[in-house]
């Protein structure tokens, strides 16, 4: 193996003067001159360049990530619970507006709606476990809220997805309110 | 004497060395303070330096000029976050190297060689009075031939070999500060060191002789 060769002393220090013949590859004054006037330029440019406010946000961003992986994650269980209570309703008025939006989105002629499916939810005390018919994929989306994907008339759901506070519903097909699906519908929007 | 200072103290190796990290720790703070303009004795200083470990990196003038700017560049935007805690030197290299290590990185598949002249020196050593050729024409030739054999060899070599060597052989550094440059230790260093001029042995044999 290359590594357990020993290396002849003679031939070691031949090879390090011959490595030194590089100290000899410099470049001229000329060379310096010019180096000195572009390096000029760019320490002017970099004194007064202003980072955009994406490129500032970035990088505290990185700072703070290399910083704290706690952080990071902390941010980023922070950004998911405030997206959820927002899709969830939590705040007073999401609901409000996000619906005054879904009409904005069906004003505009062409304009696909944000959510391919519609959601509903269904009321808390309407549905009683083994009454309701309704082949579901349940999807965790966050607390409190949970989301069915398909309802048929086919098997029985878990009761406790019916029987606990009003949830957030994921249909495949359009719905309307008071629609009963066991539970009654008590509100429609392609999205809250 | 502050704790930055007493630990600087302890990461360099020589007297010469401490001198020369406590002049540079002096000049760090004035432009710390505010006085940009000091940062030219910086460059002043360490720009041949920093562009021949550049060179010898990648083999080409043009570009070694260009991230020697940029390294200094990076010193220069960065030089508020600099606490002493290594030698300036040692940290000036470490941007340095990461900068050509990127550099090498992004463009691995597409790399040209432009050469510095080498400069003829009075007090030859004797290694090339010994091999050149009677004429000066045909030492000229000889000359770049070895440049060409030498550069080829550096090369072939790992970028993280070629950086021991050129840190070592031409840099005179010691393995001490080799090894907290590149951030190992310095028995890695050494095995380095090691494998490279096997390596460099076996290229150039028959400049050996």
């Amino acid at each position: 193996m290359l590594f357990k060769k020993p290396i002849n002393p003679a031939d070691d220090a031949r090879l390090s003067e011959l490595i030194r013949l590089k100290k000899r590859e410099r470049p001229d004054e000329a060379f310096w001159d010019q180096f000195d006037r572009e390096l000029r330029n760019r320490q002017l440019t970099a004194l007064f360049q202003r980072k955009s406010w994406k490129e500032r946000l970035g990088s505290m961003a990185l700072v703070a990530l290399r910083k704290s992986a706690v952080f990071a994650a902390a941010a980023s269980v922070l950004a998911l619970g405030l997206f959820t209570a927002h899709k969830t309703g939590w705040f007073p008025g999401a609901h409000i507006e996000s619906e005054s939006q879904a009409a904005e989105t069906a004003a505009i002629p062409g304009a696909a709606p944000k959510v391919d499916t519609p959601i509903f939810i269904v009321e808390k005390s309407a549905a009683a476990p083994g009454e309701v018919a309704m082949d579901y994929s349940p999807v965790f989306f966050g607390s409190p809220s949970y989301e069915v994907r398909r309802i048929t008339k086919q098997s029985v759901p878990v009761s406790y997805q019916i029987m606990a506070e009003p949830k957030q519903f994921r249909a495949s097909q359009p719905l309307t309110e008071q629609q009963s699906l066991g539970a009654k519908v008590i509100r429609t929007g392609i999205h809250f | 004497m502050s704790f930055t200072n007493a630990i600087s103290k302890s990461l360099v190796s020589s007297p010469e060395r401490q001198k020369e990290a406590d002049e540079d720790l002096a000049v760090v703070r004035k432009i710390q303070y505010g006085d940009v303009d000091a940062f030219d004795s910086l460059i002043l200083k360490y720009r041949e330096r920093v562009y021949s470990v550049i060179y010898n990196l990648t083999s080409n003038r043009e570009d070694a000029s260009d991230l020697t700017q940029e390294t200094f560049i990076k010193a220069f935007q960065s030089i508020n976050r600099f606490k002493g805690k290594s030698s300036f030197f040692t940290w000036l290299y470490r941007i340095a190297l990461n900068t050509s290590l990127t550099y090498l990185r992004k463009n691995r598949l597409r790399r040209f060689f432009s050469f510095e002249k080498m400069v003829d020196e009075d007090h030859s050593e004797g290694f090339i009075e010994n091999m050149t050729a009677d004429s000066d024409s045909d030492k000229a030739a000889l000359m770049t031939e070895l440049q060409e054999k030498l550069n080829d060899a550096f090369q072939k070599l790992s970028v993280k070999h070629r950086t021991v060597i050129t840190l070592f052989e031409i840099d005179g550094l010691s393995h001490k500060e080799i090894a907290e440059i590149v951030g190992a230790s310095i028995g890695t260093v050494r095995s380095r060191l090691h494998y490279a001029k096997q390596f460099l042995q076996g290229e150039l044999k028959d400049y050996l002789r």
